[in-house]
């Protein structure tokens, strides 16, 4: 798939377009659309959150680094939410649910969050992502109402139950993540990238001036 | 044609504005030395005594670009200068900055800005108006509560750099006025909180159709007045786009400080926001005959005034 191609088909998905997402789901490059989407998608988040590094004042070199070591601890918080939601499948034994179609289904829905290295953008940033992760919650619906193709009220219901399940078990995995991540973040970075950036406190910022005058 | 010279546009828009927190992050980091030599207080021309009662400092709108006074806003500078005996005056610093260079002068992207400022003095157009999308755009950064806090502390520690070499008496209480022209009013109020901890001063914060925020300044400042016309359109916009400014929000900073009495709306009659019936207007009357202008300006210099007369009193 040419690059364009590929824009092509995230425009398709951002619009929820219902042929365009099937003709992932169905194509034999489906899989690896998906997975490219998922790490595109992961490291414009890790861009997006990156003010945390530069507020935590590491050199050049060690930022990058950071943000390397940030992009694989996010995939690997991505990797344990949807193997939570797999695992669920399989333990209430939802027929063709593969772990692999798991990761087609979400990472065709998770499109949206390309676009998470806006939230840097000052003042709407923060408004920009709970627009983004509403917008991905709508797509990852689409996306499974699209698989499941089943009656007009599954098409409804279906999803909608998928979706908070999915929901539930991220909050939950997203927990231990954020735990056990967490620690490692602050072995390997220093700061505790799992964290979103979050306000200033204007009186810290006094401190570490003052502490450094 | 034009829809590609558009979309580029657009897409510059955008790019300045993902980009525009950066600066300010990468001095916070320490990734770029302030070793321009002051160039942002080379012009600080309108300095008066030393040991002064007071001083102010005008902040100046979006538009500028470095340490030259614009030509209406000296109008202003000039007439506070001359109802303020006993005061130092201070104009001429660049505060869309926390590096201590200019968007002309000591900066990779010197020669795009002063390209840009050859044009937009030829004749106004849509790409002469990046300069002010650049400088709103530190507005915004200033306003945000994840990168405001550093970049009003470098705001701060210019200001404190130019009261020191006017020789301000730190730790005196001597009263501090900061002037900000529509996005400079933001910066002002935003060091303000920084002014207040690091000189141990009392500092008003006087806003001429000032974007402003729900800031933590407006915890500590003397009073923030707000000077703004019923054609206002910038100042009325961030009324709109701010929550924290809503009448629901009643736990925010802004209503907080009307609830006070420490935030106070003055509303000068039916000016614009620049231009021709704007603020800075000498050509322009109101109905008792005074320039917009003057309007503006008295009604400046009585909340000055009245903040030198609270000093005493204290005193």
């Amino acid at each position: 798939m040419s690059i364009a191609a590929f824009f092509d088909t995230v425009g398709g998905i951002l619009s929820l377009d219902p042929d365009v997402i099937l003709r992932v789901q169905t194509a034999p490059n489906g899989l690896a659309v998906a997975i490219v989407i998922l790490l595109l998608a992961t490291v414009s988040d890790v861009l997006g959150d990156s003010p945390i590094l530069f507020m935590n004042r590491m050199p050049p070199g060690r930022l990058v680094a950071a943000m390397g070591i940030e992009t694989v601890l996010s995939l690997v918080r991505l990797a344990i939410w949807m193997g939570g939601v797999a695992l669920l499948a399989l333990a209430v034994n939802h027929g063709n649910l593969t772990p692999a179609n798991v990761v087609l289904v979400v990472g065709i829905g998770y499109a949206p969050m390309l676009l998470s290295f806006l939230v840097v953008i000052p003042t709407v940033g923060p408004f920009l992502r709970r627009l983004l992760i509403a917008w991905t919650l709508v797509t990852i619906t689409a996306s499974i109402a699209v698989a499941s193709s089943a009656s007009p009220w599954q098409v409804l219901a279906a999803p909608a139950v998928a979706t908070l399940v999915i929901l539930v078990v991220y909050r939950f995995s997203d927990r231990i993540s954020v735990l056990l991540l967490g620690g490692l973040s602050r072995r390997f970075v220093g700061v505790d990238v799992m964290q979103r950036t979050r306000a200033m406190d204007p009186l810290l910022v006094l401190a570490v001036s003052r502490r450094e005058a | 044609m034009i829809g590609s010279l558009l979309t580029i546009f657009f897409l510059a828009l955008l790019f300045i504005l993902v980009i525009s927190p950066f600066e300010t992050l990468q001095w916070w980091a320490g990734w770029v030395s302030d070793d321009a030599p002051g160039t942002s207080m080379r012009h600080v021309a309108e300095a008066g005594t030393r040991a002064a009662d007071q001083y102010v400092i005008f902040l100046p709108g979006v538009g500028a670009m470095g340490t030259e006074v614009d030509p209406w806003e000296q109008r202003l500078v000039d007439l506070l200068h001359a109802g303020l005996r006993g005061t130092v005056v201070l104009a001429g610093l660049f505060p869309f900055t926390v590096r201590d260079d200019t968007l002309t002068e000591h900066r990779r992207t010197a020669w795009f800005w002063r390209r840009l400022a050859r044009l937009r003095a030829e004749r106004p157009s849509l790409m002469a108006r990046l300069i002010d999308w650049r400088n709103l755009t530190q507005v915004f950064v200033s306003m945000d509560p994840r990168y405001g806090p550093i970049y009003n502390k470098g705001a701060e520690e210019k200001l404190v750099a130019v009261l020191d070499e006017q020789g301000y008496p730190a730790g005196t209480g001597t009263p501090i006025t900061l002037i900000g022209y529509s996005g400079g009013a933001q910066i002002a109020l935003g060091s303000a909180f920084y002014l207040v901890h690091e000189l141990h001063a009392p500092v008003t914060v006087i806003s001429l159709g000032g974007v402003l925020g729900d800031d933590p300044g407006l915890e500590n400042v003397e009073k923030l007045h707000h000077l703004w016309g019923n054609n206002g359109l910038e100042a009325r916009l961030a009324t709109i786009v701010v929550p924290a400014r809503w009448g629901i929000s009643r736990t925010s900073r802004w209503n907080q400080a009307i609830a006070a009495d420490r935030l106070i709306q003055t509303r000068l009659g039916p000016m614009c926001h620049t231009g021709p019936k704007g603020y800075l207007d000498a050509d322009s009357r109101g109905e008792d005959g005074r320039s917009y202008l003057d309007i503006t300006a008295d009604a400046m210099l009585e909340i000055i005034h009245t903040q030198k007369y609270f000093r005493r009193e204290i005193v």
